[in-house]
């Protein structure tokens, strides 16, 4: 886990050039299999969050944990974590800028945690 | 295409079947709806019957064959177990009544079945989350009650929604579900019990989430040279529609709406030929009581932005502009996963045919909704009496 503000790697086709989360066995738009490393601004826009309170079995001892969906200012949308300070806990607004901090080990990949850095989009 | 009528219907309750198994409860609703039908085993060409959890959670598969052949079904017919998460149920449905429709069977067996009471809540929601798209979804710890909670909070933002609102929907399935004797979940609650409950997924709480459940339905489909074997009233298909949508959440361009409820029930109204005004009573997909607000917009039968304020009003209680979920829905009657749009379709028939405990007056047409995972996968039926 490495804290600070990222920027999100993403992967490009380098066919069609569409942009992928994670690297998929074949691009969705072109059936192509190359793709490269493609660097964009972990900044985004809140699109929705949920806490959630009864886990599944894997994740039980992490306890409670928030869930986003995020808009990428690069165009991808996202499901990600939300770091929430206890303050934003009831106030956290749709709409608000968030920010890539860090990343937590998933199954194989790693899965993005942002925290709100503005509670309106600031660009 | 040929007319196609439901001639049989069964079902078990729904609740809480510990020391029954689920081949058992397939065969107690299949012997029903075969009874019912009138017709004779071996009229039977084939056999559909959706699950989605028999393995993880029960340790059985090929439940379709083992039904088949408890029942005594003629050897060697085609008998498949279909899978759609939470529209296991109605895709079964769909599949037979393509079989009967075109003319590959004459007649055909619908089950939907699911046994899932016995699993711990994380053993449960780890088996119901194999409904989503563990690589790129389920990773972040998403869950479906989750997927709701997501949806309140986008629809709150777009349109406004007050709590009061979505409780109006918890309270009227929860009543219409003490009407219902195959309910497993009816109460009579206040505003204030459901305010109280515990958080699930922010805001979404404990009375906003259908119960685990245990139970199965069946109903035989029929040409109609077969329908006169019933001694009930056939109920003619005029609709069966499937469609996909977005295995993920964040495919969705806008989280208040599924785009495979939208398309199916376009398509069914075209194939039907009437409007959604037309539509007298309704069984959609309630897991939660967020997504009655989205799928009674998405369906057409309330302006979108309206759902909560609709049902806070009554217009969509059984004597209002649309009766939706006179069953008490997924929230009171209950969800056995695959089970669910069989079932859907058996409320509807016996709405149809004036044989219901909650009934619907004068009820001619009837709609049924059945989705799957975060929209992956949706079923629309729209069933009539004839005249």
């Amino acid at each position: 886990m490495t804290a600070g503000t990222l920027d999100l790697v993403l992967r490009r086709c380098q066919e069609c050039g569409a942009l992928h989360e994670h690297r998929p066995a074949f691009c969705s738009v072109c059936f192509a299999q190359t793709f490269e490393d493609h660097v964009v601004s972990g900044q985004g826009t809140l699109v929705s969050w949920t806490t959630i309170r009864k886990p599944p079995l894997r994740l039980r001892e992490q306890g409670a944990y928030h869930v986003a969906v995020i808009d990428l200012y690069a165009g991808l949308r996202v499901t990600a974590r939300l770091q929430l300070q206890e303050a934003h806990v009831t106030t956290a607004l749709v709409g608000a800028s968030v920010q890539l901090t860090h990343q937590m080990d998933g199954v194989g990949q790693p899965i993005h945690v942002f925290q709100i850095t503005a509670q309106q989009r600031d660009h | 295409m040929r007319p196609v009528y439901v001639s049989g219907t069964g079902s078990t309750p729904f609740g809480r079947h510990h020391d029954t198994s689920i081949e058992s409860l397939a065969l107690h609703a299949s012997v029903q709806a075969i009874e019912e039908s009138g017709l004779a085993r071996d009229q039977l060409g084939v056999l559909y019957l959706g699950n989605f959890v028999s393995g993880p959670l029960n340790g059985q598969e090929v439940l379709a064959g083992i039904v088949a052949d408890r029942l005594g079904l003629p050897g060697n017919i085609a008998c498949t177990k279909v899978e759609g998460a939470c529209a296991s149920g109605g895709i079964a449905f769909r599949h037979a009544w393509l079989a009967v429709a075109h003319g590959i069977c004459d007649a055909a067996l619908v089950i939907g079945a699911e046994k899932m009471t016995h699993a711990s809540t994380a053993e449960m929601t780890s088996a119901l989350n194999c409904a989503m798209d563990n690589e790129l979804d389920g990773i972040s710890g998403l869950t479906f009650p989750g997927l709701y909670g997501l949806a309140w909070r986008a629809y709150e933002q777009a349109y406004g929604l007050t709590r009061d609102e979505v409780s109006a929907i918890v309270m009227k399935n929860k009543c219409y579900g003490l009407l219902n004797p195959l309910a497993q979940m009816g109460a009579d609650l206040s505003l204030e019990e459901i305010a109280a409950s515990p958080l699930i997924a922010d805001p979404l709480q404990l009375f906003d989430c259908c119960p685990a459940t245990d139970g199965a339905a069946a109903l035989v489909l029929c040409a109609e040279h077969l329908c006169g074997r019933s001694a009930k009233t056939p109920i003619r298909v005029l609709a069966s529609v499937q469609t996909s949508g977005a295995p993920q959440i964040a495919k969705h361009p806008d989280l208040c709406t599924f785009e495979a409820t939208v398309k199916a029930a376009q398509q069914a109204y075209k194939l039907a030929d009437i409007r959604p005004s037309e539509v007298d009573v309704v069984e959609l997909h309630d897991c939660f009581s967020m997504a009655e607000i989205i799928d009674s917009e998405d369906l057409g039968l309330v302006p979108r932005g309206q759902g909560g304020k609709w049902a806070a009003a009554g217009k969509t209680s059984v004597d209002g502009d649309v009766a939706i979920n006179a069953s008490g829905g997924l929230l009171a009657k209950g969800h056995p996963v695959g089970a669910t749009g069989v079932a859907q379709i058996d409320e509807v028939v016996r709405q149809l045919r004036g044989e219901h405990a909650n009934p619907v007056a004068g009820a001619r047409i009837g709609l049924t909704h059945n989705l799957g995972g975060t929209g992956v996968v949706c079923t629309v039926n729209i069933l009539r009496v004839d005249p």
